[in-house]
């Protein structure tokens, strides 16, 4: 298997989204990669103090502390720069990367990436919107033209950049990037069970971002103590695994410092949250309705975020002081909003509209272009489609035996990953306990290979014919051994031949016989000088023989 | 050494090389002929382990079955009723055969001189065969059938005056008219026609006569078939309902088997007999492929060794180089002499699988391998499938060689376990 390897490198400090957002391109970078063949070995560097949220999702991470850390644990700034720039010159310059992967600092955030962006065969900018001014640094531009592709994340209602001025080209547009889209989320009474929510309990999520904030702690007591008063409201206080403050415990309070939150929105009835990327997008993507607040940094302008989704109705406005403070009438205010059943209909229903999909893959696809040849990886999308890596992470059927699965049907190239999952899905939705997916394949390979769409439908709904017939024996270590007995017939109809084997399977059952001994009348009848009909001549003459009313 | 002289020396080496390659095969015939024994054997195994679970069609016997072998069918069809039944159709078919009159006159229509079907058929073949001698004079005419049945020197004749046929026929008909001495081919068509007409009546009435022989004669099959059956017919259902038991028990996963046995030292003593039998079936099979195909590659080899060094030296730069003796010699080695040694040790290998007889050693309830029961561990079997993948999901496995000793029950030799005899 061919192998890409791929730095990723994403600076943070008080907050987890550049990590977050360059995992989530880099997990379908490597799926698609897989599809195409391409085994990838993908690298993180990165100063996020969370960085344990790149080894769940099964990336390395090489860790630097972040600049937050340096000053609190009050090392020299110089010598830290220092350190970490010949840290970063020295690691790149080591594993010599097909691809570079940054996300919205193209020179790094003081200049570390300047001497390494030569070194690179291939290098993608995410260029997620900063604040004006500090777009329109020198230092930040003059970057941009040395990136191969540069993916920009166009969030609802901002205007479009005119940073790209001379090298348009290079430039393509993509909506939220988020680690997980709607469809992988926890169906609601799991996350409910998993959030610890109480029976039919209001659940609001409180959220201060990654929780590395200064104000986090203040924002959140302020809005956890004006809910203590309410009756069944339960709060899920996503304090971030940044949060260093006191924690906040009750009998009505989830105490959340764990990444990858999002997976149990639909367990959420309302949030309140801080307007960071990853928690503002996951939230109307997820379809919650939400109030926002905005915290300062350094280049992202929460407040022009909050204002585009108000406009278009997805989400309510709410207003923190400068110490992250939110006053008892403004939550109030949003409280009535949230709970009203009409009001949250509305707002759930804009709030999907606003952010329809997760473009995660979508921008893995346009930085693979730059490495992967334009077929091969038009190939590789088609497989590549949600669909099918739900299934394929499901755990219903071991990764052996679904990529010899995947083998078996590479031959019909005409069939999409949504296809693929949908006829796999049937497969392991199947009668049986056991590896349904390793009969499957014992089964199909007795038979001719598939070559296009039509024939792996017919496949799959042919098997599942059969094995409703085995399933009716009750006997799986039988079936395991009448599977393998079952002689080679790949050249002959595949149709005729899984409607007669049915069939008989069918009469030995009605006729009171063992799995063992329908495999003996196939053997006793199979006469293999027949070529490509002998197992249908077999079978039919072992139906016919099972049938025999005067036959014992 | 001249280059010649090698040359005489190499051909004849690979000569005999080609010749032990082209043996292989007859070498290892004993093999073929051990496989046949130890299948005879597992067949008499299998059939006797029909027999102790089923040894007559009694309730008792009967409703052990299921529980001892898993074989549900007579569940479902009670061997006794079946055999009631079958009695009941069996005497019905033999009352209606008795009372069919082709049956009650079967002496009569086919009686080999007299009988009336015999004389029936024999007079319509006698006038066949004379109407077949007249009119094989037309019909050993090349192309008379041919312009007879296209309607030739008739309204119905379709030829195109402008096609080669029409005159090809024309000639043909010619000379056809003019060989048998009449005026024109209507002459011939006149007299060839009723004789055809003959001979489909009477090839007709023969065939008809034929099938009204045949009819009876199954007739009487069928009733000999009926009355053996039903005369016999406790032996019959009950070999009938062994023979189904058996080709059930030759499939059942061995283990599964040896559970369902509960105890019973004579059907576990079958049950693992005969899968001792399929191991070593299975494994000889594997070690002789193996040693058959390392010996292949051996001989190979060195032929295309020599035979580099018959292209090498055939060029003409080396035609008059002198060779050293014994470096020749080298390139020349006999691999046999080292192949000889190592099949001496495959043999002795080959005959502790091939002829291994203590089966009861067995124990299902413990870790372990047949191979290495039969080989008391001391032969590494990796290159069979099952003890490979054995050795890689069990990778703290080791051979214990106490498990290759009697286990303290006394165990019946499976030698001596009487046919047919239930014994629990």
């Amino acid at each position: 298997m061919r192998s890409l390897t791929v730095v990723a490198y994403a600076v943070n400090g008080a907050g987890l989204g550049h990590l977050t957002r360059v995992l989530a391109v880099l997990r379908w970078m490597r799926r698609i990669a897989k599809c195409a063949g391409t085994r990838l070995d993908a690298y993180v560097l990165t100063t996020s103090e969370a960085s344990d949220l790149a080894l769940r999702e099964g990336f390395a991470a090489f860790k630097l502390p972040s600049k937050t850390a340096v000053r609190d644990a009050e090392i020299p700034k110089e010598d830290y720069l220092r350190l970490a720039r010949q840290w970063i010159w020295h690691s790149v310059g080591l594993l010599k990367p097909d691809l570079l992967l940054v996300d919205t600092f193209p020179g790094g955030t003081f200049g570390e990436l300047g001497p390494v962006l030569d070194v690179p065969a291939k290098k993608v900018f995410i260029h997620r919107a900063v604040k004006e001014d500090f777009a329109r640094l020198d230092g930040y531009r003059a970057f941009l033209p040395q990136y191969d592709r540069i993916i920009a994340i166009e969030e609802p209602g901002a205007e479009p950049t005119s940073l790209y001025e001379g090298f348009e080209w290079r430039a393509r547009t993509v909506g939220p990037i988020l680690l997980r889209g709607r469809d992988e989320l926890h169906p609601r009474a799991e996350a409910r069970r998993r959030l610890g929510i109480p029976g039919d309990a209001f659940a609001v999520w409180v959220g201060a971002g990654g929780g590395g904030d200064f104000t986090a702690e203040k924002t959140l007591r302020s809005i956890a103590t004006y809910f203590s008063e309410k009756k069944n409201v339960h709060l899920v206080i996503g304090a971030g695994p940044l949060y260093r403050g006191e924690p906040l415990r009750g009998h009505n309070i989830t105490w959340h410092t764990e990444p990858l939150a999002a997976l149990d929105f639909p367990g959420l009835d309302a949030a309140i949250s801080a307007a960071g990327f990853n928690s503002f997008y996951e939230l109307l993507n997820a379809g919650i309705p939400s109030a926002f607040f905005a915290q300062e940094k350094i280049a992202d302008d929460q407040s022009r975020r909050i204002q585009a989704a108000t406009d278009a109705g997805a989400a309510l406005f709410i207003t923190a002081d400068s110490t992250g403070e939110i006053s008892n009438d403004a939550l109030d205010f949003s409280f009535r909003r949230l709970t009203d059943e009409t009001s949250r209909t509305a707002l759930s229903e804009a709030a999907t509209a606003f952010v329809p999909t997760n473009f995660a893959r979508e921008a893995a696809r346009l930085a693979l272009q730059v490495v992967i040849d334009r077929h091969e990886l038009d190939d590789a999308m088609n497989l590549a489609t949600p669909a099918f890596f739900k299934l394929l992470d499901s755990g219903k059927a071991t990764s052996e035996s679904l990529e010899r699965a995947l083998k078996w049907f590479d031959g019909a190239t005409d069939l999409t990953g949504d296809e693929m999952a949908d006829l796999l899905s049937r497969v392991l939705s199947g009668p049986g306990d056991s590896d349904r997916l390793r009969w499957f394949l014992t089964f199909a390979k007795r038979f001719p290979k598939p070559t296009d769409e039509h024939q792996c439908e017919q496949l799959v709904e042919g098997w599942l014919a059969v094995q409703n017939a085995l399933a009716a024996f009750n006997n799986p270590r039988g079936t395991g051994g009448f599977l393998n007995g079952l002689p080679l017939a790949r050249r002959a109809d595949f149709e005729a031949q899984t409607v007669a084997l049915e069939e008989f399977l069918r009469a030995v059952h009605a006729g009171g016989e063992t799995i063992y001994r329908a495999q003996a009348l196939i053997d006793r009848h199979h006469d293999a000088s027949l070529g490509d009909r002998a197992l249908l001549v077999a079978l039919e003459k072992a139906t016919e023989e099972v049938r025999d009313e005067q036959r014992i | 050494m001249n280059v010649q002289q090698f040359f005489r020396l190499a051909n004849q080496r690979i000569a005999e090389l080609q010749q032990a390659l082209n043996q292989l095969k007859t070498d290892y015939s004993k093999h073929d002929q051990r496989t046949g024994e130890l299948q005879q054997t597992r067949e008499a195994a299998l059939t006797e382990l029909a027999t102790v679970n089923l040894p007559a069609l009694v309730p008792q016997a009967i409703a052990e079955v299921e529980t001892r072998t898993g074989y549900g069918k007579f569940r479902q069809i009670d061997p006794i009723e079946y055999k009631q039944r079958e009695r009941v159709r069996l005497s019905k078919l033999i009352a209606d055969i008795q009372a069919d009159p082709k049956f009650i006159n079967r002496q009569q229509l086919l009686e080999p001189t007299a009988g009336e079907l015999t004389l029936k058929a024999q007079k319509a073949k006698q006038e066949l065969d004379l109407i077949q001698s007249a009119i094989g004079r037309y019909e050993a005419e090349p192309d008379f059938v041919s312009l007879y049945e296209r309607g030739y020197d008739t309204d119905d004749y379709k030829e195109s005056i402008f096609s080669f046929r029409f005159y090809g026929d024309w000639r043909r008909g010619d000379a056809i008219v003019e060989k048998f001495g009449v005026e024109n081919f209507a002459v011939l068509r006149a007299a060839y026609e009723p004789l055809r007409r003959s001979r489909e009546l009477y090839s007709k009435d023969y065939q008809d006569a034929q099938a009204a022989i045949e009819d009876v004669r199954r007739l009487i099959a069928q009733f000999n078939e009926a009355k053996q059956r039903l005369d016999n017919l406790a032996h019959v259902v009950l070999e009938e309902c062994q023979t189904a038991l058996r080709e059930h028990l030759a499939y059942v996963d061995r283990e599964q088997l040896f559970e369902w046995s509960k105890g019973d030292r004579i059907r576990e003593a079958l049950v693992k007999k005969i899968h001792g039998l399929e191991k070593q079936i299975e494994y000889t099979k594997t070690m002789t492929s193996r040693q058959m195909q390392e010996e292949s590659r051996v001989l190979n080899e060195a032929i295309i060794k020599i035979k580099r060094k018959i292209t090498k030296f055939g060029r003409p730069k080396n035609a008059y180089v002198t060779l050293n003796d014994a470096e020749v010699y080298a390139w020349l080695a006999d691999p046999r002499q080292k192949l000889s040694a190592r099949r001496e040790r495959f043999w002795r290998q080959y005959d502790r699988v091939a002829y291994y007889d203590r089966y009861d050693y067995y124990d299902y309830t413990r870790d372990m391998l047949w191979w290495d029961l039969m080989t008391d561990g001391r032969v590494d079997g990796n290159f069979i499938p099952e003890v490979y993948e054995y050795h890689q999901q069990n990778p703290n496995y080791h051979w214990d060689s106490s498990y290759a000793e009697p286990t303290p029950v006394l165990t019946p030799d499976y030698n001596d376990i009487p046919s047919g005899v239930e014994v629990s």
